[in-house]
């Protein structure tokens, strides 16, 4: 199996200076337009992949990301410089992602609940696939297990890990976002990565 | 021998001033000691301990803090790559600019407030006027099925003037529904609505229907508008778009200029899949499909579930067209690359269940097994309850295809659909992806739900069109959610849109009524 094709990020993309984000927040405050679009521009790409990690969508990743924004420049008059903006926006993003799975909640109802044929999971089907000979069929398989792996994730664990991994967030922002204490964060932490190095250890290994 | 006896050894290790060449010593054990050892110091319990098939959880612990909530430093390689791959797989596919659609939102947002000031008692009575219209409608179909369970067991014309096709009770998939023929529904040249029609595409295959036949005559297709009530003006607009469709179409078949591969062969399979829905009639319009066909059989596959779904679909439709080995065998390949997946946002994941579907219910080859993974990954999580109605839409639409439109979550779905009705988003953005399972699948439904679908759908899918002249209209991308954000071919992409889901009424051999 080939991992070629990943290109492994040992250190994830920057973002602003925190004071840097409070003058530009003061702009907003005073209804910059041009202020607006330099924060999209700073927090656009970590944010819409903050919300694909959640749903594996990049179209609903980038519709929520401008919700982000907009409920942003609605609340500007309400905002202080208290926090930082950063920690902010992934507040607001993760409430947003939480008001969406409350609202599109739904139980299941099976297409064969009649006569009771067995769930299939995805990981179920890239198992039983044949061997594919292209390395891009590969990479693509490699990708989507990882995805499966995370998914696989209770939800405080998986959002927990994605934003220190992916989103280069420490625990003590983490736990501010989420709205959970600093020794909630660092116990689901180590769960989660205990979890994925057991789930993904052969290409961990490899 | 006791190291303090021996004045050597005492030497070599601190020094001994009486020893003479004590010093020299010293300094001869410190070279040896220093050549002798190796380059670094090890910590080799982590090593045996996995190798005995313990872990150190503790240690592994330390190392995730140290790396995620410390320096960032940490000799610990495994851990260092499966975060490097997480990162990588969990990437989004691409990099988005959502400055100008954030500032045209927020403008758009305060154009939504004056309007909701203005519009409400008109949506309202144009609401409530289309679910009278409904209720009228249902007490009429009652009347006629009083009639019809009054009328004499046999193929005939009643008393009441109403054709009765047979009174059997449905006895499971394949077998015949009988249906009231109404004198109206005789179209011109003599083509007569289907009397019996299949319960699910499954029974259609076996009973030999072809799912098509409402599109392969013109006198039954103007039938069908006229049963589910399609206006002469969206006829035009129909027409206007497809011929706008075949004018963006270049020598080699393609249409649109070329941009990313991907999104390419999707726009393409959607004008072709629009320009085969409506049928036969127009000889320049099959042509056209038909350039398309062979230039879309050429690419290589996209290696993305919904793409491939998509070009799968226009394939499958176009090989029950044109007879080509050419292009069947590009539907082999086609079909056999697929990977269902998830249903996604506005149901996207669909035509991968559609593409099979078709193909099954038209007797081209299908593997089981994929028919088998699509509705069990497609269709099986089909939620009851949704605010997404592309999802809603799917889902009702899958149930009803496979037989089981008459299920309490498939009512229920068909409940929610008809209680929002299309409309546009808040800076009047249309949602015609969103729209069109769900389309589909209340054209099943009929009745109250399809009215007031059907209602709102027209008027926003027609107040999209841009008339170019009386001829020629086209749907802007930026009238159309996710046209918006195709770098090329956006207008392609939203026309086409536009019109599969007008064709609704006579794009499937509608299904028995559960």
């Amino acid at each position: 199996m080939t991992i070629a094709a990943f290109r492994v990020q040992l250190a994830p993309s920057g973002h602003g200076m925190p004071d840097d984000d409070i003058r530009l927040m003061e702009r907003i405050r005073d209804d910059d337009r041009d202020a607006v679009t330099e924060l999209v521009r700073r927090y656009q790409d970590e944010l819409v992949g903050f919300f694909y990690h959640h749903c594996w969508d990049q179209l609903q990743a980038e519709e929520m990301t401008q919700d982000v924004f907009v409920n942003v420049y609605r609340s500007r008059a309400r905002w202080q410089p208290t926090a930082k903006v950063r920690t902010w926006l992934y507040r607001i993003a993760h409430n947003l992602w939480i008001d969406h799975i409350r609202r599109n909640r739904h139980h299941n109802v099976s297409l064969d609940a009649e006569v009771g044929t067995a769930a299939l999971r995805l990981v179920d089907v890239l198992q039983a696939r044949p061997e594919p000979d292209a390395d891009g069929d590969r990479d693509q398989q490699i990708r989507e297990r990882i995805q499966v792996a995370v998914d696989a994730l209770p939800d405080g664990q998986r959002d927990v890990f994605m934003l220190a991994n992916n989103q280069d967030m420490k625990y003590q922002e983490i736990a501010a976002v989420l709205g959970i204490p600093e020794g909630t964060v660092k116990s689901r932490m180590h769960s989660a990565v205990r979890f994925l190095r057991d789930e993904l250890q052969d290409l961990v290994e490899s | 021998m006791n190291r303090s006896d021996d004045p050597l050894l005492r030497a070599t290790a601190g020094g001994d001033p009486a020893c003479p060449d004590g010093q020299a010593l010293v300094h001869l054990g410190r070279v040896v000691r220093d050549a002798t050892r190796p380059p670094r110091a090890v910590d080799l319990v982590p090593q045996v301990l996995a190798r005995i098939g313990h872990r150190d959880e503790a240690s592994f612990d330390d190392a995730v803090d140290a790396l995620y909530d410390g320096s960032g430093r940490v000799d610990h390689p495994d851990l260092l790559r499966l975060g490097g791959l997480v990162r990588a797989a969990c990437d989004p596919l691409r990099r988005a600019d959502l400055g100008k659609r954030v500032l045209a939102r927020l403008d758009g947002a305060d154009r939504a407030v004056s309007r909701q000031l203005t519009l409400p008692t008109v949506s309202r009575w144009r609401v409530w006027s289309s679910v009278i219209a409904g209720h009228v409608a249902a007490l009429i179909a009652i009347a006629v099925w009083h009639q019809y369970l009054t009328a004499p067991a046999s193929i005939g014309e009643g008393a009441d003037g109403f054709g009765v096709a047979s009174h059997e009770s449905p006895t499971g998939d394949g077998n015949p529904i009988a249906l009231p023929t109404v004198p109206g529904d005789v179209a011109k040249g003599g083509a007569q609505w289907p009397e019996q029609l299949p319960t699910s595409w499954d029974a259609a295959r076996m009973r030999g229907d072809d799912l098509f036949r409402l599109r392969r005559d013109p006198a039954l297709r103007d039938l069908a508008c006229q049963r589910f009530g399609q206006a002469a003006t969206t006829r035009h607009a129909v027409a206007s778009g497809l011929d706008w469709l075949s004018r963006q179409q270049d020598a080699d078949g393609r249409f649109g200029v070329a941009s990313d591969p991907g999104r390419d062969i999707a726009v393409q399979s959607l004008a072709i899949l629009a320009l085969l829905g409506e049928g036969a009639g127009d000889e320049a319009r099959l042509a056209s499909a038909r350039r398309g066909l062979d230039w879309l059989a050429r690419q290589p596959a996209a290696r993305d579930e919904v793409i491939d779904g998509l070009v799968a679909l226009a394939l499958v439709e176009g090989a029950l067209w044109v007879d080509d080995d050419a292009l069947r065998a590009a539907v082999t390949r086609a079909l056999a690359s697929l990977a269902p997946g998830k249903p996604g946002a506005s149901g996207l994941g669909g035509f991968t269940l559609l593409a099979l579907e078709t193909a099954s219910a038209t007797g081209l080859a299908v593997p089981a097994q994929l028919i088998h993974e699509a509705r069990n990954l497609v269709g099986r999580p089909l939620p009851a309850r949704d605010d997404d109605p592309g999802r809603l839409g799917l889902a009702l639409f899958a149930r009803q295809i496979t037989g089981r439109g008459d299920s309490v979550a498939a009512m229920e779905q068909c409940t929610r659909l008809a209680q929002r009705p299309p409309r546009q988003d808040e800076i009047g953005r249309i949602d015609p992806l969103g729209w069109l399972f769900a389309t589909l699948a209340l054209r099943e439904s009929g009745g109250d739900a399809w009215t007031v679908w059907s209602h709102g759908l027209e008027e926003h899918l027609l107040g999209a069109f841009a008339r170019i002249d009386d001829q020629t209209w086209v749907v802007p991308a930026a009238r159309v959610r996710f046209a918006d954000v195709l770098p090329a071919n956006g207008d392609l992409f939203a026309t086409s849109l536009v019109v599969l889901n007008l064709q609704a009424p006579y794009r499937y051999l509608p299904l028995a009524a559960p």
